[in-house]
Parts: structure tokens; C-alpha cells; sequence
């Protein structure tokens, strides 16, 4: 059976501070209260998961959790239960997750929302949770990368045509400059934009 | 000027170094006062000098240094940088530098690099060692009291601490600009050749850096822990070594150690501008 790609969502579902500090210095230090109304943040891990007996690493899980009517099904079951059992992803006393198959960017908005995601260019975070996941018997997890997903929430809804709305992404986002955006130092992350029609824009490849 | 220079030491929420940063930088010489945050930025420029010290400003929230960057009092700090005055950025420090555009400013304002996690064979995240640093370059506001060649050991602590840019040709640029002040080596100055010696995988073993005029430096290490001839080890590597094992009685421990080089580099630079580099 083939590695799966699967997307685990993960946000506090206590206030979050690193949001809200985020929030405060885009609107107070940053210039930006009339265009910034609301922020929230996620970790987005982006997860290739086998279920195969089969798996090079020490694995989770038995019988039941392969046990489904497709690969994507017992993949999640398998995630499932590695989330659960060893609390690296996520604290069920303050945190919330969700599984999926997809990507990343997919992610549902609203019409005054932007998403906003960011990863180190070098992979290392999801390199780290890999190899402590196999210390913990959970090979079945053959690679991760692991996004900061931001969403915007918008002063206004923007229009398709409106000309200003790439100037404020980078504003928001790319610190380019001390008069720059916030999110992401290009020398060592990247960043892609979710526009709410659904849009992909590579902000810093 | 006559008279000791006045110094502030910036307190970020999250920073944990101010304290001893203040210490260590009277002891080099100056006036030194903590100035917070949200005190009003003009007041800044009552100061000869600037350090912005080690710790987690804004608790490392988005990214170390990001939120502190875009702080007012930063705004009044590159003002007066262009007014010529010295800063020093430690750590977390350098961190925000980097942030805020100011270091290593080949293009004015504009952020040229980063600080990524640290690079390590067969581990990760946060780590303390004590480094030798190699000066190449004299009359900074981190080397005014040092010359090329010589080596001051000082401890790092960090997970944020290796310097990389995406811009080509930019590394090679600050080597030959001078811009490159402190390198990790070895005890002798001999190359670092990886780690241990460079301690966080830095491109090129860079340790510190300046911009084009040299009155703003960026350091990951730690000047502070090592202001004292009582900080260095005994099992330290090197002159500064020998030194502290052959320290005997209390005036000679409380003698200055390499570290207040550094800051002794600040206030010379803050009294006399800069000697030519």
C-alpha cells in the first residue's frame, strides 16, 4: 500500500496569544487597523502516512486501523490513532484537530478572509517530527512538513479586480523590509496566499 | 565627548539578558539605563548607545525578533543609527537587527537575511556552548578594543542562530565589505571546521555581522556571560583559559573577561566614533 497524503489541522481552543500579539502588531505597530480587522492561526501539517504492515519504522496501531475500505480510510485511521496516543501534534486539553485528504491550501473562507500559509524553506521541523514519531513507534509517518496557516480576516471583502489587494499581501505577509509585512522572512521561509475565491498566489517561493 | 557615555539597554517584553547586559556594559565604562518598550521613542535619544539584549522578545511569537522589528522605539533606533550612534544586538538582539533591516543594510531598510534553527548533526533545537570567536575585523561597535586576529571566547545560547540569506552573492559581499566581524573558530583562530566550534551550522562560520558603517552589529553570542574572568571555565581552551586557571584571589576573578572586550568596543565607539576598520 502507497504513503497517503494527508493534512492535519491543529488550532488552541484556548485564546491564542501568539494570534492575538500577531493582531496587535499588525494594527498598532504596523499601520495596517483599518485593513486588518481579525486574526487566527493553525498548524497545518501536511503528512505522508502509511498503513502498510510493511512500513520500514515501528508503527502504532494494529489490525483495526488497516482495516478499511481504502487506502485514504486507513490512513486516517492510522493518523487518527498516532495523533491520539502520542500528543506531539496536539494537547486535548487545549487543542482541537481534524484529519483530511488534501493539501494545505485547501481551506474554506469567508468572502473578508485571506489565508495565509508559511513554512521553513528547508523542511526541518517536519524532518524533526519524523524522527521523533519513530521514537516513539510511529513510523508509519514517512514524511511531514508542517505550515503556519494565517487567516485574515479583511477590513472590507476584497473584489477580484481590486489592484491594492497584492500590495496588501505583502504588507501583511513578506517581511521584506522593517516597513514590510510580518509573516515571513523570505531568507528562510516560504509563503503562499489563499484568496476567498479560492486563488493561490506564491508570495515567497 | 567627555565623561561616560549613557547606554540604554532595550527591555522587550520576553527578554531575559537586561539585567546582566546593563551590569557588564558599566563595568566596561558607561552610564547604563534599561528602557522599556513602551516608553516614548523619543526619549532615546537622550543615549550615546543602544544594546538590544539576549532573551525571547514577544515570547518568539510569529518569529524570534519579528514583533519586536516592528516596534516604535525600533523606528527611533534606526534613526539614530543614521545619525551615526552605535547599537549592539545580542542574541534575540541581533535577531531583531535582522528584522528590522538594519543589519546587515547593504540595501538601506531592507530585511537581507535570517536567522534559521540551528543545524546540528544528530540533534536539534535549543543549545548553549561556549564558542571562540575570531575578530576580523577591527573599529566596530563590537571590535573597536579588538584587532583582527585576535580570539575572545564567549558562550552562545540559542535555536535561532545561523545566518543565511537568499540573496546570491550577498555572503560574498559582506566578507569582502568588511562586513563579516566575528567568525566561530577555534582557539588559535584556526577554522571552525563544523561543529562543535560552529555551533548552530552558520553559513560560512559567521558569528557577527555589521552594517556598511560599522555603528550596528549583530552577534549571536553572549558578551555578557563573559564579561568576568569568574564566567570563563577552567576546562576552557585557549589563553582565556589559562588565564582563569592561573586566577588566584578575588580582585583577579573580578577582572575583566573576554566578553567586556565587546562592550568595552561599544563604549569606545559611543566616545570616539569609529577608528577606521
Amino acid at each position: 500500500m502507497a504513503a497517503e497524503t494527508l493534512i492535519l489541522t491543529v488550532s488552541l481552543k484556548i485564546p491564542d496569544n501568539e494570534a492575538r500579539s500577531a493582531l496587535e502588531a499588525l494594527q498598532a505597530k504596523m499601520g495596517l487597523a483599518d485593513s486588518v480587522r481579525d486574526l487566527a492561526r493553525e498548524d497545518v501539517w501536511e503528512l505522508r502516512v502509511t498503513s502498510d504492515e510493511d512500513a520500514s519504522g515501528p508503527q502504532i496501531g494494529g489490525d483495526e486501523e488497516r482495516a478499511a475500505n481504502t487506502s485514504d480510510e486507513s490512513a486516517v485511521r492510522v493518523l487518527k490513532r498516532i495523533v491520539e496516543t502520542t500528543n506531539l501534534f496536539a494537547n486535548p486539553n487545549k487543542h482541537r484537530y481534524s484529519l483530511a485528504v488534501g493539501t494545505a491550501s485547501q481551506v474554506e473562507l469567508e468572502p473578508d478572509q485571506m489565508a495565509v500559509l508559511v513554512s521553513d524553506r528547508e523542511g526541518s521541523e517536519g524532518e524533526s517530527m519524523v524522527a521523533s514519531l519513530r521514537g516513539l513507534n510511529a513510523g508509519q509517518v514517512v514524511g511531514a512538513r508542517r505550515w503556519v496557516r494565517w487567516r485574515v480576516t479583511l477590513g472590507s471583502p476584497p473584489a477580484r479586480e481590486d489592484a491594492t489587494l497584492a500590495s496588501l499581501l505583502r504588507k501583511i505577509a513578506v517581511a521584506d523590509a522593517r516597513d514590510g509585512g510580518l509573516f515571513c522572512n523570505p531568507h528562510i521561509e516560504q509563503a503562499t496566499a489563499v484568496l476567498p475565491w479560492g486563488d493561490e498566489k506564491v508570495l515567497v517561493r | 565627548m567627555s565623561g561616560r557615555p549613557r547606554i540604554a539597554v532595550l527591555r522587550f517584553p520576553g527578554v531575559n539578558c537586561e539585567d546582566e547586559t546593563r551590569r557588564a556594559v558599566l563595568a566596561a565604562g558607561a552610564d547604563c539605563e534599561l528602557f522599556r518598550w513602551n516608553e516614548l521613542p523619543e526619549m532615546l535619544g537622550r543615549f550615546d548607545g543602544y544594546v538590544l539584549p539576549g532573551g525571547f522578545s514577544y515570547q518568539d511569537r510569529v518569529r524570534a525578533g519579528a514583533i519586536a522589528a516592528k516596534d516604535h522605539i525600533v523606528g527611533r533606533i534606526c534613526e539614530e543609527v543614521a545619525a551615526g550612534k552605535p547599537v549592539l544586538g545580542i542574541c534575540n538582539g541581533a535577531q531583531v537587527l535582522l528584522e528590522a533591516g538594519l543589519v546587515p543594510g547593504v540595501e538601506s531598510g531592507r530585511v537581507q537575511m535570517g536567522l534559521a534553527t540551528n543545524v546540528m548533526p544528530g540533534r536539534d533545537g535549543y543549545h548553549t556552548y561556549w564558542t571562540h570567536l575570531s575578530v576580523r575585523v577591527g573599529g566596530t561597535s563590537a571590535t573597536g578594543a579588538l584587532e583582527r586576529g585576535d580570539v575572545v571566547p564567549i558562550p552562545v545560547a540559542h535555536a535561532e542562530g545561523r545566518f543565511v540569506t537568499a540573496e546570491e552573492g550577498l555572503i560574498e559581499h559582506l566578507f569582502e565589505s568588511g562586513q563579516i566581524v566575528m567568525t566561530y573558530s577555534g582557539p588559535g583562530g584556526e577554522p571552525a571546521a563544523g561543529f562543535p566550534r560552529n555551533p548552530n551550522g552558520s553559513t560560512r562560520d559567521i558569528a557577527a555581522v555589521s552594517n556598511p558603517e560599522g555603528n550596528v552589529v549583530a552577534m549571536m553570542p553572549h558578551p555578557e556571560r563573559s564579561a568576568w574572568l569568574f564566567q570563563v571555565p577552567e576546562s576552557l581552551e585557549g589563553d582565556w583559559g589559562a588565564r582563569r586557571r592561573d586566577a588566584r584571589g578575588e580582585d583577579a576573578l573580578l577582572g575583566p573577561g573576554p566578553g567586556a572586550l565587546v562592550l568595552e568596543s561599544l563604549v569606545r565607539y559611543c566616545m570616539e566614533g569609529t577608528r577606521g576598520r
